[in-house]
């Protein structure tokens, strides 16, 4: 009886211990495949914060999509000083160089505001209006958001839907989610001129604090 | 003209699926590994461009799903993810615009291209290892701390705090410079040790101070490490840290300038915290 039992007891355990030796070694071998995480799209850099966003609905802003209309595309960025920090900042969309690096490597330069130009006043009137101005940067409590617009020179070259980017047309077509997408600019920070580097966050809304 | 014919290729590929889905032939499998041998060829001859090019014809005729090519397709990842970094650490020849209107070389387009082929090697690499890809796990490994490296580069704390915090083994100065130990990641161990002091500097100032430490000798070697960063972690190790480090044999205070204790040569590394008074 007992040798029966026995007989039982090792003809179960023989395949738990194959299967439990197979799991020990598909564990040795299991691979770390998830993504590196996203761009950071809010930064701080020393005293400076900065905040970076692409609307999906920025036709509610502009009254047109500006990718189509105006071949830009408009990313708000939001700029501010962190509470507390010491230390005086500056930008000047003329000297920030504004550029937009795509996951591939492609770089997209910024276009000043004046050369951003659609069929439409009002839409050109917003564009301006909404564009970001030359200044101190104030307290991040007070800081609201201004475009910056990315040139995506002629139609055909590159095409956005909703949050995706796409270079390229049939077969040699890649598209890039927005989200993967690096900004670029140059401030001043106490007299010195410093690089800051923002991810994009890409989402509905309207801008905050205009 | 040819870097962009290149780099369009190579990107055209990663967008994935091309070749098959548009019914042209497909190379057999002998054909790219002759391709990618190739590839490799160039690279070592530093010929970036035309590794570049190969493995963009390997990514362009495989699939991420396909077992039987994953292998060569996540090599062919990592090749042209390694020409992209050494690109962007040595000789970056991708541009980018400037506020002159100049364009210039651009070392972070290079990084972008970088982690854009590293992403594409992690989707197959279950895959490749299942088809007899070699050393894989090293391999994502590699991907990992070049592309923390970046993001501690940019200044991006969230994301490399993000990733730290799914990475606990580097917690510990002495097992992350084991990890940081191979001849890949010789440019990039300073950002390495940035971030980790970054992300530890709050809780726990004795680990953090050895970050500090190491990220300060590998400096020299980092490509936009600049004197400014340096000065920043000397300043936290001599004034701002709560905690003040002596060394262990004679009880000097370190000297964030010096590699070792003057009296002993005790490494700065090894010195020991206690409450600054």
């Amino acid at each position: 009886m007992n040798h029966s039992r026995l007989a039982l007891l090792v003809l179960c355990a023989a395949p738990l211990a194959a299967c439990s030796a197979t799991a020990a070694t598909n564990a040795s071998q299991a691979l770390d495949t998830r993504p590196f995480p996203r761009l950071a799209a809010q930064v701080a850099d020393g005293p400076v914060l900065v905040e970076a966003r692409y609307y999906l609905d920025h036709k509610r802003t502009f009254g047109a999509e500006l990718p189509r209309e105006a071949r830009v595309l408009p990313v708000a960025l939001k700029l501010g000083l962190a509470p507390g920090a010491a230390g005086s900042a500056r930008i000047d969309p003329d000297q920030a160089g504004a550029r937009l690096y795509l996951p591939d490597g492609t770089v997209l330069a910024s276009k000043f505001q004046a050369a951003v130009w659609t069929e439409f006043k009002s839409v050109n009137d917003l564009v301006a209006a909404n564009a970001l101005q030359s200044r101190v940067l104030p307290p991040w409590s007070a800081a609201g958001e201004s475009f910056v617009y990315f040139v995506l020179g002629e139609a055909g070259e590159v095409f956005v839907r909703r949050g995706e980017l796409t270079l390229g047309a049939g077969e040699d077509a890649r598209s890039f989610a927005l989200a993967d997408a690096l900004i670029a600019f140059e401030l001043e920070l106490d007299g010195q001129v410093r690089t800051l580097f923002v991810g994009l966050e890409v989402g509905n809304g309207a801008p905050r604090g205009n | 003209m040819r870097t962009l014919l290149v780099y369009l290729a190579l990107f055209s590929a990663a967008a994935g699926a091309v070749g098959c889905a548009a019914g042209r032939p497909v190379p057999t499998r002998e054909i790219l590994a002759g391709e990618l041998a190739q590839a490799r060829e160039a690279q070592q001859r530093d010929d970036a461009q035309r590794a570049l090019e190969l493995a963009s014809g390997v990514l362009s005729n495989t699939r991420a799903a396909d077992t039987d090519s994953a292998a060569l397709r996540f090599e062919a990842a990592m090749l042209a993810a390694r020409v992209h970094l050494r690109a962007a650490s040595e000789t970056p020849f991708l541009r980018e615009p400037r506020a002159s209107g100049v364009p210039g070389p651009s070392a972070v387009a290079h990084s972008m291209a970088a982690a854009r082929c590293f992403e594409l090697a992690r989707r197959c690499a279950s895959a490749a290892q299942r088809g007899g890809a070699n050393a894989v796990a090293a391999e994502l490994e590699l991907a990992n701390y070049a592309e923390l490296a970046f993001h501690s580069q940019l200044g991006l704390g969230a994301s490399c705090n993000a990733f730290l915090q799914r990475a606990p083994g580097l917690a510990n100065a002495k097992s992350a410079a084991e990890r940081f130990a191979r001849p890949e990641l010789a440019r990039q161990r300073a950002w390495l040790y940035l971030a980790l002091f970054e992300h530890v500097r709050n809780r726990d100032e004795l680990e953090a101070y050895r970050f500090a430490v190491l990220a300060i000798e590998e400096s020299s070697a980092a490509r936009g490490f600049d004197v400014r960063r340096v000065a920043r972690l000397e300043r936290w190790i001599a004034s701002e840290a709560t905690l003040e480090f002596h060394c262990p044999k004679c009880d000097l205070l370190v000297a964030p300038g010096l590699r070792a204790c003057p009296n002993d040569r005790t490494p700065n590394a090894e010195f020991v915290g206690r409450k600054r008074l």
